[in-house]
């Protein structure tokens, strides 16, 4: 695509998305992989693209084809370290590979997989499972990633970053005074001591003012029990920034 | 942020439970919240795509792929825009969701709309939608079809990525539009000797810097290509946007990927498109491989050939697998269709697992490129039944009948005889 026509689209896409309505669900809900190690890589990866539903109905592909898939990822623009590459097809191989663990001999998947209360490192959480999309240092992508960094409404409440982290995100916005359209998929499989980590570092990280008070991993408990669609996530953020 | 993206909330009890000094956060929400859909059910085709029927089959939420249930794509000669299936590249999202409707574009976007002819070619030309709404249109009847349909019952020789269609990944299509060849002369673009390509690109982009862009290049020469129309309506109405409004490519008798929605550029070109999305998948090889040994990053412009034209196919729209129908004399009933490149001349039906063969009467009456509507009748007592059918064109190109022997790691063109078994009673 050349620039003019890069042009012609951007603002085209500026005015549609202020003319029309969106959908009222545009992903789908939940989708759980069998708990192992590498499964967070894939939530944090895979989900930029297509959701995981490819993933799961692709269980059973050979070793030779999970890794020509990931290989044919890359061609389509995925980009990822050698180390992650490596991780993600340990996992598919073995845990969506033809012969996979049984499912008594797994651990025990989401929020139960980490005590209650165990410390994380919010840093090593947004780097394995946000910088993908948000960028290592929080930027963002012009048009379809908000930027973190400066970002001036994660000062406003922890529980709407909580939020965000726990059920997603959908619907076009506004941050910063640029437009984003892309959607942030649910990140409730993280344990809640992660969510809180990384939560807390966004909002101190990369200059940010940081805001009220912290959350702790009891806080995202409580707000994991009250589920919300990515929609209503949405709606929550829009009242949220227009008070203020 | 505008209101009306604010779906069905009260805002002011948002806001007292937020806490808008900002401190706080952490209440739990009021009962006026609560999830839209169940943690562990797919979603609904309506919340995915505005104004899609609640019984379509979804495979991919944030693509926006769905299948048609045959018992609904059945009912209807030209298949419903509620019912069509879809399948998009990029997430439906991307472009702030505007594509995530059965409605027609706005004015607006048809009246900026413009489409540039480019490449190899002395005079570069812009075309406008509203110009090509003047020019004279001409109607095509046309199978619509993901070249992935039918990929699941791949998965019985071995799994392949990819939606586990069934057969629902088709329909049956009206297409009103503007001859493309006739206009890429008139537009007197000066093309270089060299060209022999044409490549068509839309207006939906990868969701990564520098990812591959959905760019699809034909052979000029290719008998589909003549027949070819820029699409500004189906089924009689301006194109539904999720479908490719305001203006699609449509090569009947080509797979559903080769017909480029919401087309922006037109380049004559001396070669395939290079995108990942025209190489690495799309394509099928033209040996037997087998799973494992032969994967899509074994793939070559010498070894494989891009989902062009459909492979011959017929499917079983009556009885459906698993009904029960009265003894006696039975109605077995399908559509058939094939590349349009030439007729089909037979289509064969058998109700003893293939060891003879009736033939069905056949109505092709909407023309090549459009489904060929069979029936037959055999007279079955009481038991397990199983109807098995089977087209053949004029060039003697038929389905396999083990449908397997055409495994590819894409699990593209699945062609194979279609076997349903049945109840009678």
């Amino acid at each position: 695509m050349n620039r003019a026509i890069a042009l012609r689209d951007c603002a085209a896409r500026v005015a549609l998305a202020a003319a029309l309505a969106w959908p009222a669900v545009a992903q789908a809900a939940g989708i759980t992989l069998p708990p192992g190690p590498g499964a967070n890589l894939v939530y944090a990866r895979c989900q930029t693209c297509h959701d995981l539903q490819y993933v799961v109905d692709a269980k059973g592909l050979l070793p030779a084809q999970w890794k020509s898939t990931l290989a044919g990822m890359k061609d389509y623009g995925l980009t990822i370290s050698a180390d992650d590459e490596a991780a993600i097809l340990a996992y598919l191989t073995t845990y969506l590979g033809p012969n996979p663990p049984p499912a008594t001999a797994l651990a025990p998947a989401g929020p139960g997989a980490q005590a209650p209360g165990a410390a994380a490192n919010g840093r090593h959480v947004f780097e394995e499972n946000c910088s993908a999309c948000h960028g290592p240092e929080g930027a963002g992508q012009a048009g379809i990633y908000p930027a973190l960094a400066g970002n001036a409404d994660l000062a406003k409440d922890a529980g709407l970053p909580a939020r965000v982290v726990l059920f997603g995100l959908a619907g076009p916005i506004e941050a910063g005074g640029a437009s984003y359209s892309g959607t942030m998929p649910s990140f409730g499989h993280l344990g809640d001591a992660e969510i809180a980590a990384v939560v807390n570092y966004v909002r101190s990280a990369w200059g940010n003012a940081g805001g009220a008070g912290s959350i702790d991993a009891k806080a995202v408990a409580a707000l994991r029990a009250h589920p919300l669609s990515s929609a209503d996530v949405h709606a929550y953020r829009a009242a949220l920034v227009s008070a203020n | 942020m505008t209101a009306h993206l604010v779906r069905s909330v009260d805002r002011r009890r948002f806001l007292q439970m937020a806490g808008v000094a900002g401190a706080t956060g952490l209440l739990p929400l009021p009962g006026s919240i609560r999830r839209a859909f169940a943690a562990d059910a797919a979603p609904l085709a309506s919340t995915i795509i505005a104004g899609k029927s609640d019984k379509m089959i979804v495979h991919n939420a944030k693509l926006g792929v769905m299948e048609t249930p045959l018992d609904l794509l059945r009912d209807h000669p030209f298949t419903p825009k509620e019912i069509l299936y879809n399948r998009l590249h990029f997430p439906i999202d991307l472009n702030g969701g505007w594509v995530a409707t059965t409605a027609p574009a706005s004015a607006e976007t048809t009246g900026d709309w413009t489409i540039l002819v480019s490449g190899l070619v002395q005079r570069p030309k812009t075309i406008k939608v509203t110009d090509l709404e003047k020019m004279d249109q001409v109607k095509r009847i046309s199978v619509m079809q993901c070249a992935g349909n039918g990929r699941s019952y791949y998965w019985a020789k071995g799994k392949t990525a990819g939606s586990g269609w069934k057969h629902g990944g088709m329909g049956n299509l009206t297409w009103e539009g503007v001859p493309l060849m006739p206009l890429l002369k008139s537009l007197e673009l000066g093309p270089d000797p060299s060209v022999t390509f044409l490549s068509a690109n839309g207006k939906d982009v990868p969701p990564v810097a520098g990812g591959a862009d959905l760019i699809k290049s034909y052979h000029l020469s290719a008998p589909q290509l003549q027949n070819a129309i820029l699409a500004l309506k189906m089924n009689g109405e301006p194109i539904p946007t999720v479908h490719g409004g305001p203006v699609r490519l449509i090569i009947p008798g080509y797979y559903g990927n080769m017909n480029v929605k919401w087309l922006t550029d037109l380049m004559l070109m001396d070669r395939e498109n290079p995108s990942a999305l025209m190489q690495k998948t799309y394509r099928m090889p033209f040996e037997p491989v087998e799973p494992g040994k032969f994967t899509t990053q074994d793939m070559t412009q010498q070894n494989t050939v891009p989902t062009y034209g459909f492979a011959i196919m017929s499917v079983v729209f009556a009885p459906l697998a698993g009904q029960t129908v009265k003894a006696g004399n039975v109605d077995l009933k399908g559509v058939a269709w094939n590349d349009g490149v030439v007729p089909i001349t037979e289509v064969r039906v058998s109700v003893d697992q293939g060891r003879s063969w009736i033939s069905a009467e056949v109505d092709s009456s909407d023309g090549a490129t459009a489904w060929h509507h069979w029936q037959a009748r055999a007279a079955l007592s009481a038991g397990a039944h199983e109807v098995w059918v089977r087209a053949t064109d004029a060039w003697g190109r038929s389905q396999p009948m083990d449908g397997l022997t055409t495994w590819n790691p894409g699990g593209w063109n699945w062609h194979g005889v279609d076997k349903v078994a049945f109840q009678v009673a």
